[in-house]
């Protein structure tokens, strides 16, 4: 669980990569809208239509740099219910991924309505990207300096 | 009695036990929306532990899997002659217990897997007629070797399914969407999805093999003291099913060997060996079968219906002609009852 919704990212980085995954057989699609805010107004940049399949996992890129992203928010909606009979709990996870790293991730575990009952369970959140600090150096190299 | 109701009492709390392990649904907020009418609780086989116990409406068993593969309520409860009432639990121990699947790839790729995740165990209890005294009690393991009918392995459905599950167009979450806790929503295209596999299902054709094994246990007196409680019946049994489509007929064949310890017959070991047509409809299935007992040296014959009016129960009734393992008579026996999906019912 990330203790906020916002991911520090790298803007001289690659494109961020989205990857969406579930267990236990659980079906799960959704959409995620990339927002950007002008004068105070959000506006909606990128739409991302998503399902995991039988694998229980899925995977995008946005488009836009990173340079191009800072202070936008990705927003999703996510639909899923069991298809397996009593393999109804399901742990989801949400990561963002930039050159190979884990930049912010998110994991909950959820009960989830068994697809035969014709019932869905839906559910959503959000994430803000914001720059990473790079030029901040550990201790140890200050240390280095002054000796 | 007493002892029986107490029985009855325990399973019922077993029954519970196991619904819970699985979901404490903490994190479902919203579920006053209607119960869908429909679902795919189809073909369920029967209970292994009532077959021992001769507590079943029928003699030759299905070899569908267990598509309800976890709890699985059935009973004799609106006995009206000379049967015995009972009861029994049916479940899935891989799923009741944690047991946990990477995903459907899995399922479908890993024999192992699939194997553990269509093992049923099952137990019940009985107040026999046959034995007024004591309390009979039963334990049973089905393994399901071959299903090529598994509603599992329905590509298609998972595809429907992702399709259906996909927001629609007018659905944009905003920019600060706070939707943590979620809410139980209906989806009519779900419904549809597993119509069709419904009906992809009565009209595929295909096999399964299931394979069984049974004990029975007398508590005589109704006592649980050690020296009162004996073993008294083995059985195994290899059941295959054909379903020939679009007819919606299929073929049941079945040999069970059967071991009495209690010596009550002249033969108190043989094999019980038959076969059944079964015609399904939307809602109701019925079978004819008929089989022949070499421990009464008896050919027994038998009509069986069930019908899916309700959601989560299944109403069925079967007529059977049989031969009475004790006394040797024949006996035409009416035996209704209800087969009741409790994990599903608590939702």
């Amino acid at each position: 669980m990330p203790k906020s919704n916002y991911c520090l990212i790298d803007l001289n980085g690659s494109a961020l990569k989205i990857n969406v995954t579930v267990n236990n057989g659980i079906r799960l699609g959704s959409v995620f809208i990339l927002w950007e805010i002008k004068n105070g107004k959000w506006n909606k940049k990128e739409k991302f239509q998503i399902v995991t399949g039988d694998d229980g996992t899925a995977e995008f890129t946005i488009s836009k740099m990173p340079k191009d992203i800072e202070n936008d928010s990705l927003a999703w909606s996510i639909n899923t219910c069991s298809l397996i009979p009593n393999a109804d709990r399901g742990e989801f996870t949400i990561t963002v991924t930039q050159d190979g790293k884990n930049r912010w991730k998110k994991l909950s575990s959820r009960i989830v309505p068994k697809c035969e009952t014709g019932k869905q369970l839906n559910f959503g959140s959000h994430v803000i990207f914001k720059h990473l600090i790079n030029n901040n150096l550990p201790t140890s190299n200050l240390w280095k300096d002054t000796e | 009695m007493e002892r029986h109701r107490v029985i009855i009492i325990i399973l019922i709390s077993l029954i519970s036990f196991i619904g819970n392990s699985q979901s404490t649904p903490a994190d479902i907020t919203n579920d006053s929306l209607p119960a869908y009418k429909f679902k795919l609780d189809y073909n369920i086989p029967e209970s292994p532990a009532f077959a021992i116990l001769d507590a079943n409406p029928t003699t030759i068993l299905r070899a569908s899997a267990a598509q309800e593969v976890v709890t699985h309520l059935a009973s004799d409860f609106l006995s009206g002659n000379d049967v015995s009432p009972g009861l029994a639990l049916d479940f899935n121990p891989y799923f009741a217990f944690g047991g946990r699947l990477k995903n459907i790839t899995e399922y479908r790729d890993s024999g192992w897997k699939r194997f553990l995740a269509n093992l049923q165990l099952s137990f019940a209890t009985i107040n026999s007629q046959d034995f007024p005294d004591d309390l009979l009690f039963s334990g049973g393991i089905r393994v399901n070797l071959i299903d090529t009918k598994d509603v599992l392995l329905d590509k298609q459905l998972g595809r429907d399914i992702d399709q259906a599950l996909i927001p629609d167009e007018t659905t944009e979450p905003g920019p600060l969407n706070n939707n943590e806790q979620g809410t139980i929503v209906d989806n009519k295209k779900l419904s549809e999805a597993y119509i069709n596999a419904k009906r992809r299902y009565q009209e595929k054709s295909g096999g399964s093999i299931a394979l069984g094994y049974a004990i029975a246990g007398r508590a005589r007196d109704n006592s649980f003291k050690t020296d009162s409680i004996v073993t008294y019946r083995h059985q195994a049994w290899l059941s295959g099913q054909y379903d020939l489509g679009k007819s919606g007929l299929s073929v049941n064949a079945m040999v069970m060997y059967r071991y009495d310890q209690i010596v009550q017959t002249n033969d108190n070991d043989g094999l019980v060996s038959g076969i059944s047509l079964r015609k399904y409809g939307q809602k109701v299935i019925i079978s004819g079968e008929v089989y022949h007992n070499s421990m009464t040296k008896s050919i027994d014959f038998g009509g069986y219906a069930e019908a899916y009016l309700i959601p989560n129960i299944t109403l069925f009734v079967s007529l059977k002609k049989e031969t009475n393992n004790i006394t040797g008579d024949e006996e035409v026996l009416l035996k209704p009852g209800i087969k009741w999906n409790f994990s599903q019912a608590k939702k």
